[in-house]
């Protein structure tokens, strides 16, 4: 293999769910809404190179590595193992690459067959594989996951394991066979804290150990450093940013990186700091027009330029004008803090910006914003909609280019992209 | 196996086991006598097991162990028929109307009983779990055809049904035990449907499938032991109703008269019009029926047992949930 092939390369990964249609959707010839679980991600792993995936739940972690290893059909865009794209895989392809990409899946307590003792789940990707010598690579591996004697194992049921002693295990099986990459799904974020580091620092040797690479995934920014040199960080379906693990700790660039960072714990009492928040839970990602994906939670959303407003009150602004897109706005709860048991419009609007907003807008902004609030009211929320919009609409609406801050730092946020930022002041029209 | 180690794959090299081992290392009849030793732990599942044992006994022996033959008639002193004779010494359960043994009859009787329950209960495991099975595992349009055909079945009513094709297949023993079979698989496919879909989503299924194991070896080597706890209680449930099924189709009439089943003793009984006099003739075969088929139910329910001490297998979530 030469020096310029990375081991697994992916280009432009797409992979869309369709939400599931019923009978009358097919009559009436709807298009299914997409869940865009992963949507146009670009990843290098170069040999004994351990990157990350970093993420919240539902962000299309899992997504992406089930389709990785083959468990999920690709949308569009391409996974190159070693030069040959997998779409061009033969049978022999497909066994080769299903010998050398190994998974770990996170939940240890399921990832081992309950009615199987060890060894025969140990033993059966070497059968698979028709790999002789089972005995010896079985004890062999179980001694390299710190688990031994074996023959203190090798007859167990994984009921008889600890969750601890399961995950090894389970690294143990996806070691046995000797693989160039191990796609690991947060292989440690169901063991308790002191497991958690005991079974990283092995992870970490026996990648070196073996030589092989790792895809890691996970939610867990302070596990990540133990691992990985470099750090993807991933939201909704896209990666945001991706730098080298050092770096992207101590100096985040996308908003969404250091509201991650900021929350990792740091055990010190006294130790005070700003922290960055996100509001708000991530969206589904169903139906996703243009824009950046965080720019209801983004704490640094960017403002229209000719706009005199607080960032804190923009900020609501956006999260607010997002739940009016996605029809979630809680008007039974809203009414039930209004005494009157048939609220004019005022009253009503009144109450919804009690609701939504805690920060005071002036001026122009408090009239737009009273007048689309009113129209609400008044059952009209395209109307609010439209309103806001003219007034509030931002350069985040628009899907941030993929840019290079530094040096193999690559950021997908509009702060990073100075031509547009500065001047582009009327974003391009919504699809 | 350090960096760069050169795998070494060979063909050729099987591990050569005896047989009796391999029988020994057989992880599905491992599984199933460790199962089985759990349930047994319980006394009460150990009770209905030990009656359900003696009547195997009764059905592998029985004709061999009758002492007298089943269609002897039998005359007292005078040589007139003992006609529906009380239990006596030298026939302790009575005599029928004709001066047949009763005893020597329940005897023999026991083995068509227990055979309509293998065959009956043997037909509901297995297309039941391979329906369920396969319906669970494949998904898509494999799925929705024997679902829907398994809905179909579920409309059948059972009786008619067995009137009308045993008119077919010419009234008889085995013909009465296979409709049972035919039939009732219905409920086991659904409820294994469910349990492989639920199985199928662990993701021991996901690694094996990764590490590029086929569809059969993932079925044989992961859904089906899986399974099996669930599949075993359906086989004992299974062996229950064929029996009391059959003895039903039997007093019907829809089988054959001649092989003296529990079921045939009771409606020969019926017919007579010594129901009521001779209750020795008719009460036995019908309390054992009775204690064969509660035995089996109860036995099944021992199953629960296992899935308690079993807390943290696949299982346990799929019953308490």
């Amino acid at each position: 293999m030469t020096d310029e092939t990375p081991l697994l390369e992916i280009r432009n990964l797409r992979k869309y769910f369709e939400e599931s249609s019923n009978v009358l959707d097919l009559l009436l010839r709807r298009e299914p809404d997409q869940i865009q679980a992963v949507d146009d991600v670009s990843l290098t792993l170069n040999e004994n190179e351990s990157i990350a995936v970093i993420g919240e739940s539902g962000c299309g972690k899992t997504t992406l590595l089930l389709t990785l290893i083959g468990l999920h059909d690709i949308t569009d865009g391409e996974i190159i193992y070693k030069g040959t794209p997998v779409s061009e895989f033969d049978k022999a392809d497909w066994k080769d690459y299903r010998s050398n990409v190994q998974v770990i899946f996170q939940d240890p307590f399921n990832a081992l067959d309950p009615k199987m003792t060890i060894r025969e789940s140990l033993e059966e990707p070497l059968k698979i594989h028709g790999i002789d010598d089972r005995d010896r690579r079985v004890r062999d591996v179980l001694e390299h996951v710190e688990l031994s004697p074996p023959e203190k194992y090798l007859g167990r049921k994984p009921v008889n394991l600890s969750g601890g002693e399961k995950q090894r295990v389970a690294i143990a099986r996806a070691l046995i066979v000797e693989p160039d990459i191990i796609l690991a799904d947060e292989p440690v974020s169901m063991l308790d804290a002191s497991t958690q580091a005991a079974v990283l620092k092995m992870m970490k040797e026996l990648i070196e150990d073996f030589g092989v690479s790792m895809i890691y995934i996970s939610h867990d920014l302070s596990t990540v450093s133990y691992i990985s040199e470099h750090v993807n960080v991933m939201y909704l379906g896209r990666i945001v940013e991706t730098a080298p693990t050092g770096q992207i700790l101590a100096d985040p660039k996308h908003p969404y990186t250091d509201a991650l960072v900021s929350a990792v714990p740091i055990p010190d009492p006294g130790h005070d700091r700003d922290r960055t928040r996100m509001s708000g839970a991530p969206r589904d990602p169903i139906g996703l027009g243009d824009g950046c994906r965080f720019r209801d939670r983004c704490p640094a959303v960017i403002p229209p330029d000719h706009l005199e407003i607080d960032q804190e009150a923009f900020r609501e602004v956006m999260e607010f004008r997002e739940l009016l897109d996605r029809d979630e706005i809680a008007f039974d709860r809203v009414v039930e803090t209004i005494d009157d048991p048939d609220p004019d419009d005022r009253t009503m609007a009144r109450a919804l910006k009690q609701e939504y907003f805690r920060h005071e807008l002036s001026g122009e902004n408090e009239a737009t914003l009273t007048e689309s609030l009113i129209a609400l009211a008044n059952e009209k929320p395209d109307v609010a909609a439209r309103r806001l919009k003219q007034r509030f609409e931002s350069v985040c609406e628009t899907t941030p280019a993929y840019v290079e801050a530094e040096t193999g730092w690559n950021v997908a946020c509009h702060h990073y992209e100075e031509s547009t930022n500065e001047t582009q002041s009327t974003p391009a029209k919504q699809h | 196996m350090r960096v760069g180690t050169k795998r070494m794959i060979s063909k050729h090299r099987i591990q050569s086991l005896r047989p009796y081992q391999m029988v020994a290392e057989n992880h599905i009849l491992r599984n199933f006598l460790t199962a089985l030793r759990k349930m047994l732990d319980d006394r009460t599942t150990s009770f209905y097991f030990a009656i359900l044992l003696v009547i195997v006994v009764m059905g592998l022996f029985g004709p061999m162990l009758a002492p007298h033959d089943v269609n002897a008639t039998h005359y007292d002193d005078n040589g007139d028929i003992l006609r529906a004779e009380a239990p006596s010494v030298d026939h302790p359960l009575g005599t029928t109307h004709a001066g047949y043994d009763v005893f020597s009859r329940i005897l023999v009787g026991a083995r068509p009983t227990v055979l309509t329950g293998l065959i009956g209960g043997g037909m509901i495991l297995s297309i039941g779990t391979a329906v369920g099975v396969t319906a669970g595992y494949v998904g898509g349009k494999t799925e929705t055809v024997l679902m829907r055909f398994t809905d179909f079945v579920y409309g059948v009513p059972l009786i008619p049904f067995a009137i009308v094709l045993i008119t077919f297949m010419g009234v008889g023993f085995l013909s009465s035990a296979l409709v049972i079979g035919l039939i009732l698989w219905r409920g086991a496919a659904r409820v294994i449907r469910a349990q492989t879909m639920q199985v199928k989503q662990y993701p021991f299924v996901k690694v094996a499938k990764a590490s590029g194991a086929s569809t059969p070896r993932i079925i044989f080597k992961h859904i089906l032991p899986n399974v099996a706890p669930m599949a075993i209680f359906f086989l004992a449930m299974g062996v229950g109703y064929a029996i009391i099924l059959q003895a039903g189709l039997t007093f019907l009439g829809v089988a054959d008269p001649f092989v003296p089943s529990w079921g045939v003793m009771i409606r020969n009984a019926f017919d007579s019009g010594y129901m009521a006099t001779a209750p020795w003739w008719s009460l036995t075969p019908g309390l054992l029926i009775g204690i064969t088929v509660l035995s089996t139910f109860m036995f099944g329910r021992g199953y629960e047992d296992l899935i308690d001490e079993d807390a943290e297998s696949v299982d346990a979530e799929a019953v308490s949930a």
